[in-house]
């Protein structure tokens, strides 16, 4: 069966096939995966796998090169995984380390970036988060003009809003990271058909004036990346119209070469969102290993949550 | 200790915590990594923190088993119990 729908999809099917040839522990996880995926999964990943070798082609980055920045991506993954349940803390705790470590470092990002794509569509989790936003971004499309992106990465969730929303659409993409805007225009030049504007800035969030006020807001995978989440979001809040909306991804025990702030629980995640002034619209709850709730607790399993949010009703 | 003692008493706790099928078995040939091995990440990482410790325990040194470098080795084809022997040889002796 899987075997089957590999094959009707050629690109996806070379990089699973890369992979799993490479990692035996990834080849587990992988089928696993695939087993129990959908028609609109493996369309996805196709399109997702041919724009993907146009990008690398058009980079002169050999396909060997991506599919080890995956597997380091991983491996990277366990030892800081190993870390944390030794050490009891993350293996970073502030944002300079991180930066110069990661989002200041050329190679290091390229290949985070690279490795990271490619886990949209390994890692259950991550595909389920990027599901739950194309669902949100098409909902929601008919009331944005104005959209902002805050640490856009490898640029597929971006792609998602440049298909979904109206052309005239003010698209803003911010990151404090000249590697990761650099990484996203050249993936999103290349997917970019409705040849829409897009602003790419080079910015810290803290630094957009409060006068300007989005429709929609993405911010995946960023609120661990920060010392002070709340303040993001608080941030956020003020950036948003009064019948915008949020879609925010995080994460909880989740140590990783970057993550500086350990959310230790869905709830303590849920409490700061609305304790800085948010309703949650819709949500999952994503843990990466298919256990029972009380052993991923227990066992400090990484869980993966998203989110779709809106200002409550009590603010201005 | 010998190393292989040290690996049988570490494998010992780790099992407690496996299904039947799914524990570990201190023979030369069976793979941590590799096309056979039944071990999730999750298990290995535990697995080797518990070494670490024990090694920690008995010998008074830190050490690393899961590092990029193990990564660049171990992920590739196979990783066994022979090779962590190995390994811990190594790395207990420097």
């Amino acid at each position: 069966m899987i075997t089957k729908e590999l094959k009707k999809n050629p690109n996806f099917n070379l990089i699973v096939q890369e992979v799993i040839g490479k990692s035996s522990l990834q080849k587990k996880k992988i089928i696993k995966l695939l087993d129990s995926a959908d028609k609109l999964y493996f369309q996805r990943a196709e399109n997702f796998s041919f724009f993907f070798f146009k990008y690398l082609k058009k980079q002169k980055i050999k396909l060997n090169y991506a599919i080890n920045a995956y597997l380091k991506l991983c491996a990277d993954m366990m030892i800081s995984q190993k870390y944390f349940l030794k050490y009891k803390k993350y293996p970073v705790d502030d944002e300079k380390k991180a930066y110069e470590n990661v989002y200041n470092n050329f190679h290091e990002m390229k290949s985070y970036m690279i490795g990271l794509a490619v886990s949209q569509f390994l890692w259950s989790t991550h595909y389920a988060m990027y599901s739950f936003f194309i669902k949100k971004i098409t909902q929601e499309s008919s009331k944005v003009n104005n959209y902002l992106e805050v640490g856009p990465g490898h640029g597929l969730f971006l792609a998602q809003a440049l298909e979904k929303l109206d052309k005239k659409t003010n698209f803003e993409i911010i990151d404090i990271s000249k590697t990761s805007i650099k990484i996203t225009k050249s993936i999103i030049n290349l997917i970019n058909k409705k040849k829409i504007n897009i602003n790419y800035k080079k910015k810290n969030v803290f630094n957009i004036k409060k006068s300007k006020k989005f429709d929609f807001i993405t911010m995946g995978e960023v609120l661990e990346h920060v010392a002070e989440p709340k303040k993001l979001l608080i941030k956020l809040k003020s950036l948003i119209t009064k019948n915008g909306s949020i879609f925010v991804s995080t994460c909880v025990d989740c140590p990783s070469i970057d993550h500086i702030y350990h959310f230790k629980t869905v709830q303590e995640i849920e409490k700061m969102i609305k304790e800085s002034g948010f309703v949650i619209l819709d949500k999952k709850i994503l843990p990466v290993e298919d256990k029972p709730m009380k052993e991923i607790i227990k066992n400090k399993i990484t869980i993966n949550y998203c989110a779709h949010i809106k200002k409550s009703n009590n603010e201005k | 200790m010998k190393n292989v003692d040290l690996i049988k008493k570490v494998s010992i706790e780790i099992n407690k915590q496996l299904a039947k099928r799914d524990k570990i078995v201190v023979t030369k040939s069976f793979q941590i990594f590799g096309p056979n091995s039944r071990l999730d990440s999750l298990i290995i990482v535990n697995f080797f923190i518990a070494l670490e410790e024990k090694v920690k325990s008995i010998y008074g040194k830190e050490i690393n088993l899961l590092s990029g470098d193990f990564f660049e080795k171990g992920l590739k084809s196979k990783y066994t119990i022979s090779d962590l022997e190995k390994d811990l040889k190594k790395k207990i002796r420097t």
